[in-house]
């Protein structure tokens, strides 16, 4: 009796008695538990974010949303129209496009096996462009060879191989004035097929 | 308590989430940030440290790293020597804190270096600047005075008074780690870097004040010198770009420049005379300059770094000379040697062939692309060249190239260049290689003119 008497007093009585250990216990372990999962919700989508972007492909640098690798001969027709010129030349076949500079005309370079884009070379013509893309050349990081042009006297050549760009640009005056976009690479592989197109010292002697 | 405790912990951990992870992984955004960029301890020129092999990002004892430098630059072209400066500090990787942001009451700006090192390092940083190099040129008036200085502890902005041999440096001078003497400090203080751009003045100070003095001066025998001065006042007064000797004696001494003869400027003043104003008028060049015995340069390395360190040749340049265009006033012509002497080219043709680089200019500051231009593509399609990004450049009927180092160079613009070259210096053989050059250069380039012999 004197149990269910004191089974059955009202609950409310129990607040101005001090708890059981059993009770505290249990309580904290039960906001412990909620503070987890907020932290755990909190944190879980940026951890997850993290993780993703750690571990994400490198993104491939592109023109025109030509990507090397992926599009195609008929896509770049499709989106750029009829070449000006299409020909092959000892490390593939290529499409030329006008570059606003009639002499450097833009050029693509695709494979006649499977199709795909190899590399795209652009002419850069505007000077505020060119300037942004030196800077964007300088966010990259440092290259890994930096050699020089064959046909611009003060322009080298930033060779980005992983990265699958490089850019010939001119350091005094900060402008980039072509870039190569391509699948990336090792560098030995980029220089075995483009190295020749460059010079490791300056060739201009006049 | 508890509670705000726990909720503060998790947020802490969702900030370690959202920020610090990813901000760490911008890892290649270090470059070109300079952190004592190479931080090579090659002893300095002009201060005689003894401690030039510590790291000074690993160097416990600030006493080691602590030094820095500081210019003043004043004087008629003080902003453009600003400008020159900023540059330089730039493209070396110099931190640099404007105390005076263009002072234009006082015409100066004072720059302080930002990286602070051993006084090795910023000695040898520091000595690399062509003080004597800047945008001035004869007759102009233009003070840079480069001074060092160190601080005890961080906070201590207690500056080395060079007037005052019993400033602080004495004391630092004492101690054991550092050997110093006094007459060595007051070397140090003003011997190495101060340069005044006046006229034909430059060079340093070795052992006097930093208050005027101590210039080395080139000089010439007076009778040379007179010849001289009269052919550079009638080219003056005929053309907008200067005819001039180096005026970059560099921090040794003036020992690797050497004026221009009588002979070579007569043939300059021949050169400029023969070719049409037509062609002289559209030339974007502000100046001709610089010569140098052999390859005696020994300060600079990498093309566009020259050019920046402003009108000096590198070490182990093979350019007899070049021609480069860098926005207003540095669109210029230098000679990096005289051993044209011993190749076949005349100065008259190699001037001609510079020349020509200067009119494919096409009269624009800076060009993203020097291909941009209709001189340049006119004449590409006149010659039958054609030229892929990167790729380099294909000509149809290569052997009508006039010489051997447009062959060599396959660039359509060397092949201009070098075709204003023979027709000036060998027209007969031009005509004879190929017809269409030497009508294109005739009609295009030379406004009809033609010369009837040899140059």
């Amino acid at each position: 009796m004197d149990t269910n008497t004191f089974t059955s007093q009202p609950a409310t009585n129990n607040i101005s008695q001090p708890s059981s250990p059993v009770n505290q216990v249990s309580r904290a372990t039960f906001w412990l538990k909620i503070q987890a999962l907020i932290g755990v919700l909190l944190g879980l989508p940026v951890l997850i974010w993290f993780i993703l972007r750690l571990n994400s492909p490198t993104k491939i640098s592109s023109w025109n949303d030509i990507i090397p690798g992926q599009t195609t001969k008929i896509e770049v027709i499709n989106k750029l129209g009829n070449p000006l010129e299409e020909k092959a030349e000892s490390f593939g076949q290529i499409m030329t496009y006008d570059s606003g500079i009639k002499a450097l005309p833009n050029t693509i370079i695709y494979d006649t096996t499977t199709g795909k884009v190899s590399g795209t070379l652009i002419t850069v013509s505007d000077k505020a462009q060119a300037e942004n893309f030196y800077q964007e050349m300088l966010k990259l990081g440092k290259p890994e060879k930096i050699m020089y042009s064959k046909y611009l006297q003060f322009s080298k050549i930033y060779i980005f191989a992983q990265k699958g760009i490089s850019y010939s640009a001119n350091e005094t005056t900060k402008t980039v004035d072509a870039i190569h976009y391509f699948q990336p690479t090792t560098l030995d592989k980029y220089l075995s097929q483009f190295g020749g197109f460059f010079s490791e010292d300056n060739p201009y002697s006049l | 308590m508890k509670k705000i405790i726990n909720w503060l912990f998790f947020i802490l951990i969702f900030f370690i989430f959202s920020f610090v992870f990813p901000k760490f992984s911008y890892a290649d955004d270090s470059y070109p940030v300079p952190i004592y960029p190479g931080a090579e301890f090659i002893p300095g020129r002009y201060l005689d440290c003894p401690d030039q092999t510590k790291n000074p990002c690993e160097d416990p004892d600030i006493h080691h790293w602590n030094w820095e430098a500081y210019l003043v630059i004043s004087g008629d072209k003080w902003k453009e020597a600003s400008d020159f400066y900023r540059l330089w500090a730039k493209n070396n990787n110099i931190v640099i804190y404007e105390l005076e942001s263009d002072d234009t009451v006082n015409n100066r700006n004072i720059y302080y270096s930002g990286n602070r090192g051993t006084c090795g390092w910023v000695a040898t940083t520091l000595s690399s600047f062509p003080a004597n190099a800047g945008p001035a040129s004869a007759g102009d008036d233009v003070y840079i005075d480069v001074r060092y200085r160190w601080s005890n502890t961080p906070e201590c902005k207690e500056c080395l008074n060079p007037d005052d041999p019993a400033s602080d440096f004495d004391k630092f001078c004492t101690k054991d780690t550092y050997s110093l003497d006094n007459k060595t400090a007051i070397s140090i203080l003003t011997s190495g870097k101060y340069a005044r751009l006046n006229g034909m003045e430059s060079g340093n100070s070795s052992g006097e004040s930093s208050s005027g003095g101590g210039v080395n001066q080139c000089t010439y025998p007076s009778d040379e010198e007179q010849k001289r001065q009269e052919i550079f006042s009638d080219l003056s007064s005929k053309y907008k770009f200067k005819v001039q000797d180096s005026n970059i004696c560099d921090k040794q001494s003036c020992v690797n420049n050497k004026p221009w003869s009588v002979e070579e400027l007569t043939i300059f003043n021949k050169t400029i005379n023969d070719l049409p104003q037509c062609f002289i008028e559209k030339l974007d060049l502000s100046g001709i300059s610089g010569i140098r015995e052999g390859d005696s340069g020994n300060l600079f390395t990498g093309l566009g770094e020259e050019i920046s360190k402003n009108l000096c040749c590198p070490k182990e340049s093979k350019e007899l000379g070049y021609s480069f265009y860098w926005g207003v006033g540095y669109n210029r012509i230098i000679f990096c040697g005289d051993n044209y002497k011993n190749l076949p080219y005349s100065l008259g043709g190699i001037l001609a062939h510079e020349m020509t680089h200067a009119y494919q200019n096409c009269g624009e500051v800076i060009q993203p692309n020097v291909y941009n231009c209709t001189r340049n593509t006119s004449w590409m399609k006149a010659t039958d060249w054609l030229c892929l990004p990167f790729l380099g450049c294909q000509n149809s009927k290569p052997e009508e190239i006039p010489t051997a180092y447009a062959k060599k160079m396959m660039d359509p613009l060397e092949d201009m260049a070098e075709s204003v070259r023979l027709y000036y210096e060998n027209p007969q053989e031009l005509k004879t290689i190929s017809p269409a050059r030497y009508d294109f250069v005739k009609n295009n380039i030379m406004c009809g003119k033609e010369f009837t012999k040899s140059n």
